[in-house]
């Protein structure tokens, strides 16, 4: 899911939401209040699935293509652990590009599970894009 | 009779009490004079900067440490005595109340022999040997330098003389004391402690917090560059060399704040990044020093 179409389904459910909310105001009739206040609870659902879901931007990468992102020459520093590629440019423990003697620019997913293997440290890293190939 | 005359003596006596105890300990302290105690300082499988680095000392300085601080009866480098009278030195100071200071890595392979230290009845003491026999005899033992406290340069890849940190060698509780080489006060200022008020609070790699408390990176004067993401793009920039591969994120050392050779510099001051060999895995880990 592109952070573009994060916003604009995010977009798309506020103004569902709006819309029944003016509604619900406008009504007289209590049984036609309480259906819109229902379309608005149902929408606010929606939104809450969506936030819920892995904010992963849409950009690809091959191998190859990762292994320009090393880290050195100004490059940015991009790193690569079961499929999800993430920026570690600003990574205070990634100082140069590496990290206690490995180069960005890979998929370091074994080296990973074998030192850490802990998710909460990659649910706080910047995530740039996926892995293909 | 004036106010101050009329004084409570209570009061009085709360105004002196500080004084007081100060007066009673310097009197204790002189009277139960003790002798100084011992210190024995290995130089194992090392390049035998930290002696070095201990001669550099300013506050205090080496002088100090040797009259006033310790009774240092055995170091390769500054004893005056020779052979294996030297080591004499050594074995009797093993009897008595003795902190032992070893530098450098303990090598294990062939026996030890990749560092021998003395020559004694004709046989050699290796540097594993020696470690083992005053490591288990001593109050204290303090690993001082990255080698002894973690292995270091001497057990880099591929490390060809098996050498191990101190605390792995030995099994008992070591003070670790990293640094390539150590600072002279984290080593005066560890044994001071030590002489007056027992072991300090050490970390959970066991490195005194009041000098390894701190990353360098915390308390850095480009940190403000960090922090806005403007980043040296070659040595000699002004700025932020953590794109250069500054270690200053992962080091924890007072390097910024006490600086180096009499306190007048430090790596970053002289505009080359950390190279973290205050850290575990120096060298090997924190390669490169330098990415371009």
């Amino acid at each position: 899911m592109s952070r573009e179409h994060f916003l604009e389904e995010f977009e798309q459910i506020y103004r569902q939401m709006e819309y029944y909310y003016q509604l619900m105001l406008k009504t007289s009739c209590l049984w036609q209040r309480n259906y819109y206040e229902y379309l608005l609870l149902n929408e606010m659902y929606k939104f809450i699935q969506l936030k819920r879901q892995e904010f992963v931007p849409d950009k690809q990468f091959t191998l190859k293509e990762l292994a320009q992102y090393d880290g050195a020459k100004g490059m940015p520093a991009y790193v690569a652990v079961d499929g999800i590629v993430y920026d570690m440019s600003k990574e205070p423990t990634w100082g140069g590009g590496t990290h206690f003697g490995l180069y960005a620019g890979k998929d370091l997913s074994t080296q990973f599970a074998g030192c850490h293997g802990k998710q909460e440290i990659l649910a706080a890293l910047p995530k740039v894009g996926i892995l293909i190939g | 009779m004036s106010i101050d005359q009329m004084m409570c003596p209570v009061l009085e006596s709360k105004r002196l009490t500080a004084q007081s105890i100060i007066t009673a300990a310097l009197q204790e302290i002189k009277q139960s004079k003790k002798e100084k105690m011992n210190l024995i300082w290995l130089e194992a499988t090392g390049c035998s900067g930290n002696i070095i680095s201990l001669l550099n000392a300013d506050g205090p300085d080496v002088v100090y440490f040797l009259t006033d601080m310790v009774n240092m009866t055995y170091e390769n480098s500054l004893m005056p005595a020779e052979g294996e009278a030297a080591f004499a030195n050594f074995l009797a100071t093993l009897s008595t109340e003795f902190i032992l200071v070893v530098e450098g890595a303990v090598g294990l392979k062939a026996n030890g022999l990749y560092t021998v230290i003395a020559r004694y009845q004709n046989k050699p003491v290796t540097a594993m040997e020696a470690v083992q026999m005053a490591g288990e005899k001593a109050k204290y033992v303090l690993a001082v330098g990255t080698c002894a406290s973690y292995g270091g340069v001497s057990a880099a890849s591929p490390n060809p003389s098996g050498s191990v940190s101190v605390g792995e060698y030995l099994q008992r509780e070591v003070i670790n004391l990293p640094g390539c080489p150590v600072h002279p006060d984290w080593v005066t200022g560890t044994i001071a402690h030590l002489l007056a008020f027992g072991k300090p609070s050490l970390d959970q790699k066991n490195r005194p917090l009041i000098f390894y408390g701190i990353t360098i990176h915390d308390q850095c004067s480009r940190r403000s560059y960090f922090n806005k993401g403007i980043f040296a793009e070659k040595l000699g920039d002004p700025e932020c060399m953590f794109k250069l591969g500054c270690r200053g994120p992962i080091t924890r050392a007072d390097c910024p704040t006490r600086q180096w050779n009499d306190y007048v510099n430090w790596p970053i001051g002289d505009n080359t990044p950390c190279i973290g060999c205050v850290r575990n895995g120096f060298p090997d880990g924190m390669e490169p020093f330098i990415r371009y």
